[in-house]
């Protein structure tokens, strides 16, 4: 085994902590060019946020809907049958006619 | 130049008007159809029953239409149940409605709320803006304009092909013109699938390619052709705008508030089945399939929303005066009749022995007149608007056997017509009225036949249903009767037997509060009811039977397998109006006073 001239241990030395610097160096360099991890999570919570709270008024607002017209429903029902008291004549009307295709006439 | 100008202008305006002017005339007299003439029509009568799901109503109208291609005309000359309340706009007997190219008109005998003439063209109907179970009934016109804006002519598809023996189908699309008035409503699209000239099946399609309405044919095969037997209609649910009267609803979402005047709903929520069954009628020599039932159900489910039967077709010849004077006469109440509607508004609810010596007079020959009246010929409507009336001349002069009489011809009519579920909610109506009158034995011997028939008539569930309603209504003790009925039936299942005990304890416990306390009891009704039960049984009969009821209810539902939702909430009920009724009991024992 041939032992090692001083001058070129310290060399080698040298060499190492340059290349562990420059590589450092490297990581760091790369770490701010690229957008941090963090931050990238931020934006895409933040479009999730946004939809999120549409879908929450969206849903808000469905509600609220349901509960505003809930009064008009038994009115809507008595709409259904009054107005099917023409369906009788309306279809009989479309079963005579040679013209009309019979097609229920929808109360 | 400028003298010339206006005088080309003038002229142009003035050609322009007399061409419209002449237009308008030339219109008027081509749809115009002269009182005079006689024009055929086709006339048929009808049973139609309507539910209210949401209001939990049941009412049956007995209408008699004159239809032809160019006018129709509809006059109802009875509705059930009479005795009580009514779930329509109106009371229907005596109605008219018709309908002709130049206009929609609507008549009342009595009631002249909704009476008017509309020239046609109708207009649009608006957004919807009735609420809490109101519907203007002259509304019904706008019915028509949506109907005929959905028509489908032969000339929009074109003729149908012969495919053959094979059985080969002819599948196509068409495209429809654009409404001119630009009604959102009118079919844009056609999908069309035809089999040897025939139609199998029609698909309406609004602009944006959602279904508005489908329609599958099913055929009768016979030697001269295949006969339409029944039509299968899918209506979806679509939106609707509803308006509110006034400013609106304010909703706040995220601290935000936002006020809407109008809002979307849901209209046929769920989508409607409509099932027309035909039948072949002879009209001028040829052959053709006239509708004999209609029957819309909500969406697939087996809940019939309301029905129509149509019967006693006939071809008559009649110009539009006769019409008119057919339908009232068929409609309006006679002279006899409105005496009777007369004494009834004057007497209502008075003892028999008020009944002054004038009025009894006319009050027996009008039974006389009635009970001999041959009912020959008569409709189910008419035959029923005649033992009413009876039934009110028996009220009115404290006629027990008259009235048990009457009352079992009424419950007759409406079995031989297949009107079972009209004999709970009539029935029991009628008791109710009878028991207002203060006649309380002959309100029992009517319970007693109406208990009868009714279990006998309608299904354990119906009769179940209908009692469940009839807490709603307060009718507690014609439902006591009614469910002791029911648990007598055979065969009945646990959770029947559990439903109908716990029905009974909720009537049972209510009438004993109204007994033990008759200065909680507020109107006319509650306080009939408290006076023929209080006739026959104390409150503490009421009580005992309550807690026999409670006891048998509570076993009954431990022995459930599975109890159902509807079960948990019946016996949470039960446990509520008991702890209620045991407090009550130690407040009185603690302050006796």
């Amino acid at each position: 085994m041939i032992e090692k001239n001083p001058e070129d241990k310290r060399k080698y030395l040298l060499r190492l902590v340059a290349l562990l610097c420059l590589m450092s160096l490297c990581l760091n360099c790369s770490t701010s060019v690229s957008p941090p991890v963090t931050d990238s999570n931020t934006d895409g919570d933040s479009d999730d946020i946004t939809n999120v709270g549409q879908r929450a008024r969206d849903v808000a607002l469905r509600s609220a809907t349901k509960a505003a017209t809930g009064g008009f429903r038994p009115s809507l029902e008595m709409k259904e049958n009054v107005d099917f008291l023409l369906t009788p004549a309306l279809l009989m009307q479309e079963t005579l006619s040679d013209e009309i295709i019979t097609t229920y006439p929808s109360e | 130049m400028d003298c010339l100008s206006t005088y080309t202008k003038s002229v142009s305006i003035c050609t322009m008007s007399l061409v419209i002017l002449s237009i308008l005339i030339n219109n008027t007299i081509a749809n115009e159809i002269t009182v005079h003439d006689k024009i055929e029509v086709l006339q048929f009568d009808s049973i139609i029953e309507l539910n209210a799901p949401l209001c939990r109503t049941h009412v049956v109208l007995f209408a008699r239409y004159w239809v032809s291609p160019e006018l129709y005309r509809m006059a109802f000359v009875w509705a059930e149940p009479y005795a009580g309340s009514l779930n329509f706009p109106v009371f229907p007997r005596s109605l008219n409605v018709a309908s002709d190219p130049l206009a929609f008109k609507i008549e009342h005998q009595f009631q002249h709320i909704y009476d008017g003439i509309y020239p046609k063209p109708l207009g649009q109907r608006g957004p919807f803006l009735h609420k809490f179970n109101s519907y203007y009934f002259s509304d019904i016109r706008f019915a028509e304009k949506d109907a005929l804006d959905m028509r489908i002519r032969r000339s929009d598809i074109g003729p149908l092909r012969k495919t053959g023996e094979s059985g080969a189908k002819q599948i196509f699309d068409v495209n429809l013109s654009k409404p001119v008035d630009g009604s959102g409503q009118k079919p844009a699209k056609l999908s069309v699938r035809a089999t040897n000239e025939r139609l199998d099946e029609l698909r309406l399609f609004d602009a944006e390619g959602k279904l508005l309405k489908g329609i599958e044919d099913e055929y009768k095969e016979q030697k001269d052709g295949g006969q339409l037997e029944k039509q299968i209609v899918f209506l979806p649910e679509r939106p609707i705008t509803v308006g509110f009267k006034g400013k609106g609803p304010t909703i706040t979402i995220g601290g935000e508030k936002h006020q809407y005047s109008q809002l979307e709903t849901t209209h046929h929520q769920g989508g409607r089945k409509c099932i027309v069954d035909y039948q072949p009628f002879e009209i001028a020599g040829r052959k053709v399939s006239l509708p004999a039932r209609i029957t819309v159900f909500q969406g697939d489910s087996k809940r019939v929303l309301r029905s129509a039967r149509l019967y006693n077709f006939a071809n008559v010849e009649l110009s539009v005066d006769q019409l008119n004077e057919s339908a009232k006469r068929f409609s309006f109440l006679d002279d006899d009749e409105t005496t009777c509607r007369e004494m009834l508004l004057k007497y209502w609810l008075k003892d028999p022995s008020e009944v002054d010596r004038a009025d009894r007079k006319t009050m027996e020959q009008l039974q006389v007149h009635f009970t001999g009246k041959s009912t020959s010929g008569m409709t189910i409507g008419e035959q029923l608007k005649r033992v009413n009336m009876l039934m009110q001349l028996d009220w009115m002069l404290g006629n027990t056997a008259g009235l048990k009489s009457d009352f079992q011809q009424y419950m007759s009519l409406l079995t031989d017509n297949n009107l079972s579920r009209m004999v709970l909610v009539g029935g029991q109506n009628a008791i109710g009225m009878t028991s207002r009158w203060g006649q309380f034995d002959t309100a029992d011997s009517l319970l007693d036949i109406w208990l009868d028939v009714a279990a006998s008539q309608n299904d354990v569930e119906t009769v179940l249903n209908f009692a469940a309603d009839s807490i709603r209504k307060k009718d507690f003790w014609t439902s006591v009767g009614l469910m002791d009925e029911v648990m007598e039936t055979p065969r009945l299942s646990k959770s029947q037997r559990f439903v109908a005990q716990a029905i009974r304890y909720l009537c049972l416990s209510r009438l004993y509060d109204m007994l033990d306390n008759p200065d909680g009891i507020k109107n006319e009704l509650d306080a009939a009811q408290a006076g023929w039960v209080s006739s026959h049984i104390s409150a503490e009969i009421l009580r005992t039977s309550a807690g026999q009821s409670i006891t048998e209810a509570k076993q009954l539902f431990a022995g459930l397998d599975h109890p159902t939702r509807q079960h948990k909430v019946l016996r949470a009920q039960l446990e509520n109006v008991n702890s209620r009724t045991q407090n009550e009991e130690v407040n009185e024992l603690n302050d006796p006073q």
